[in-house]
């Protein structure tokens, strides 16, 4: 049996977030993606075979879920191992779900509006920059 | 069927190419009747994915380059795509199918082709030579460059003289002002690119606002893509651009293309006859709709469908503690180097190569390069790289070779042509110039101060540049157009896209490709006189 404990367990496990590189701290993604869209995830065709794996694995979706982290992760890996196709689709729908996210967008220090209307600011150009390459002379070949 | 009224002129693909074509060879010969038939419609700017909250993943599903994976994801609603079979390359075909081809989601970058890549037989002895030279070329360039708008800085020594981009470059941001500083240290060339995009506003154009995915359209016009800037003037002209229109067949008879069968929207076919039937479907599309109407293969030899050029690259990655603005500005638009462009065979191989320095991805889209890792680890990772890298592509030169090829198939796809699939696999000289080119990457990353380089050779999704499938020459057995882009075996057919390139040299073609259709109809133009 799934449900939406099991789905924000195996999302969590995937991505479970914290402190990151250069002062990154994210939330993990079981707390982060609603109800709706993480049952849409987990029962995904693709990645159905990754699930059921991992279901095997762990003895039922509520066993998963009482399972201390490690265990879990071991879990993950087994299905992995077993179903590689399937478990990088069940990796890679979460990540457009989760790296798409506002609250992440925001935690890279990144705006979640999208680029237009309001484009981005970028410095501008310095063309006193290339005058020593300018006098280097000619790099092409001549083929005269 | 029914059969249409005769034109002058039947051109397929409406990308840079044909629009070019088109342009030009109503603007010399005024009355002629042109149809180009386009199998997609015209894409509204505003409903280009940049716009939405999920621009990120759009990239992946229906706004993706790939036309495969479009189609995988149940379509796009603007992009005709036909499904490319691509099990045997290296490299995945990246094309769109709307008016605009392919300009519609390029980066823009516009380079011309050296001197030096119009004579790689007689100069490096590999490959062949082109029947033409950078001179004959050159005019066309620059009213090429006229019609689509090109910023940049004249006097880059990589180049002759004359090259006078009428805006100023795009800015090169952090990223690319610490990418010059090391190039600087090293010693070595480096350039704002040209890039057809707008630095100023002109006309119903804005100005570049830096936003970053070129590859998904641009809303503010500011990229230029054909169907904003040679069809407004070909349709004023007089050009009829028919939408939804795809061409099946060309008919020949008595040696002479009699016309072409296309399908409209509903899927009525009809034939339509033409004097000339001109064809810019790209190195793919043009290749298969040539072999699905019987003009070659003659032989397993026959230059028709083979010497498939991709342009291989690799991405060289370097990870910088300080952070750098490098998701932020047009993509392909920051800095090259042709410090390695001409051939030097101290390097252990002939040709060269260009570096260039590119914008960065989404978060989204850098994330992803972590699968199949997940895990903390895995986001350690992104946060490690977003917004602290910088990215070196190094472009090689692509050499003819027969195994590289289009093929059709005896089963017809659902828009009425031939199933069609590509083979590729870079060649030995290729493999070390990437090699070579991943190693100079590398030491200008470190020299910008990067603690840690992850080199990405042959990327997949790579596949722009579909060059070759029906090279230009002089002899008919080892080319399939003349120099002026008039098949040899049926003379009222002319080509007109990246599949007359003899050889690919080692830049981004759309701005040769132009130049080449300019005076491709520029010399029709004078037949019809």
């Amino acid at each position: 049996m799934m449900n939406r404990s099991f789905a924000a367990t195996v999302a969590s496990t995937l991505l479970p977030g914290g402190e990151l590189a250069n002062g990154v701290d994210v939330p993990c993604a079981g707390r982060l993606i609603d109800e709706a869209t993480m049952s849409q995830w987990i029962a995904h065709d693709d990645a159905k075979a990754a699930v059921e794996a991992i279901l095997d694995e762990a003895g039922g979706a509520r066993a998963f879920v009482e399972l201390p982290a490690a265990r879990r992760a071991d879990a993950l890996r087994v299905a992995e191992a077993g179903h590689g196709s399937a478990f990088d689709k069940l990796v890679t729908e979460l990540f457009k779900l989760y790296y798409e996210h506002p609250t992440v967008l925001a935690a890279f220090r990144w705006r979640s509006a999208p680029p237009q209307p309001e484009g981005h600011d970028l410095k501008g150009f310095n063309e006193s920059r290339f005058e020593r390459v300018a006098a280097r002379g000619p790099i092409w070949r001549n083929i005269v | 069927m029914q059969t249409k009224k005769a034109i002058d002129v039947a051109i397929i693909g409406s990308g840079m190419g044909g629009a070019a074509f088109a342009w030009q060879l109503l603007r010399k010969t005024a009355g002629l009747k042109i149809i180009c038939f386009e199998r997609g419609g015209w894409v509204d700017p505003s409903q280009f994915p940049t716009t939405d909250f999920d621009w990120q993943s759009s990239a992946l599903a229906a706004w993706s380059a790939n036309p495969n994976t479009r189609l995988a994801s149940g379509g796009n609603v603007y992009s005709a795509d036909y499904a490319v079979e691509d099990k045997g390359s290296q490299l995945k075909p990246l094309m769109w199918n709307a008016v605009g081809g392919s300009t519609i989601n390029w980066s823009a970058h516009f380079p011309r082709l050296h001197p030096s890549d119009f004579m790689v037989r007689s100069l490096d002895g590999v490959g062949v030579d082109w029947p033409i030279t950078y001179e004959e070329l050159e005019p066309w360039y620059e009213s090429n460059n006229r019609m689509m708008g090109v910023a940049g800085l004249a006097g880059d020594p990589a180049y002759p003289p004359g090259l006078m981009p009428e805006f100023p470059p795009v800015a090169l941001g952090s990223m690319g002002v610490r990418a010059a500083q090391a190039f600087e240290a090293l010693g070595w060339h480096h350039w704002p690119v040209s890039a057809a995009v707008l630095t100023r506003s002109r006309e119903d154009r804005q100005a570049c606002n830096h936003c970053g995915p070129c590859s998904q359209g641009c809303s503010t016009r500011a990229k230029a893509s054909t169907d904003i800037t040679y069809w407004p003037h070909a349709i004023e002209l007089g050009v009829e651009l028919r939408t939804h229109s795809v061409v099946t067949q060309i008919e020949t008879a008595a040696g002479r293309a009699t016309g072409v069968v296309y399908r409209d929207k509903k899927g009525c076919e009809y034939r339509q006859p033409a004097d000339v039937v001109v064809l810019a479907g790209n190195g793919i599309g043009t290749a298969r709709l040539l072999l699905g109407s019987g003009i070659g293969p003659n032989s397993n030899q026959d230059p028709l469908g083979a010497n498939l050029m991709m342009h291989p690259v690799a991405y060289v990655r370097g990870f910088f503690r300080e952070a750098l603005d490098g998701p932020v500005g047009p993509v392909g638009c920051c800095l090259y180097s042709h410090e390695f462009y001409e051939t030097d065979k101290a390097r252990g191989f002939v040709r060269g190569l260009q570096l260039q320095i590119t914008r960065e991805n989404s978060l989204l889209l850098q994330a992803l390069r972590t699968v199949p890792a997940w895990g903390k680890e895995a986001q350690i990772m992104v946060s490690e790289e977003f917004r602290h890298s910088m990215v070196v592509m190094v472009m090689t030169e692509d050499l003819p070779e027969l195994h590289n090829r289009v093929s059709i198939s005896r089963d017809v796809a659902c828009d009425g042509l031939p199933e069609v699939s590509i083979d590729y696999r870079p060649a030995a000289n290729t493999d070390a110039m990437l090699l070579f080119g991943m190693d100079r990457a590398e030491e200008l990353l470190r020299k910008a101060g990067a603690y840690r380089i992850v080199r990405q050779p042959y990327p997949p999704m790579t596949g722009w540049h579909l060059l070759g499938t029906a090279a230009m020459g002089t002899d008919p057995e080892t080319s399939v157009v003349d120099p002026l882009g008039r098949c040899h075996r049926i003379p009222n057919i002319v080509v007109c896209d990246g599949s007359v390139f003899p050889t690919a040299g080692a830049v981004n073609p759309a701005s040769t490709i132009g130049a080449l259709a300019l005076r491709f109809a520029d010399r029709l133009a004078r037949d019809f006189q």
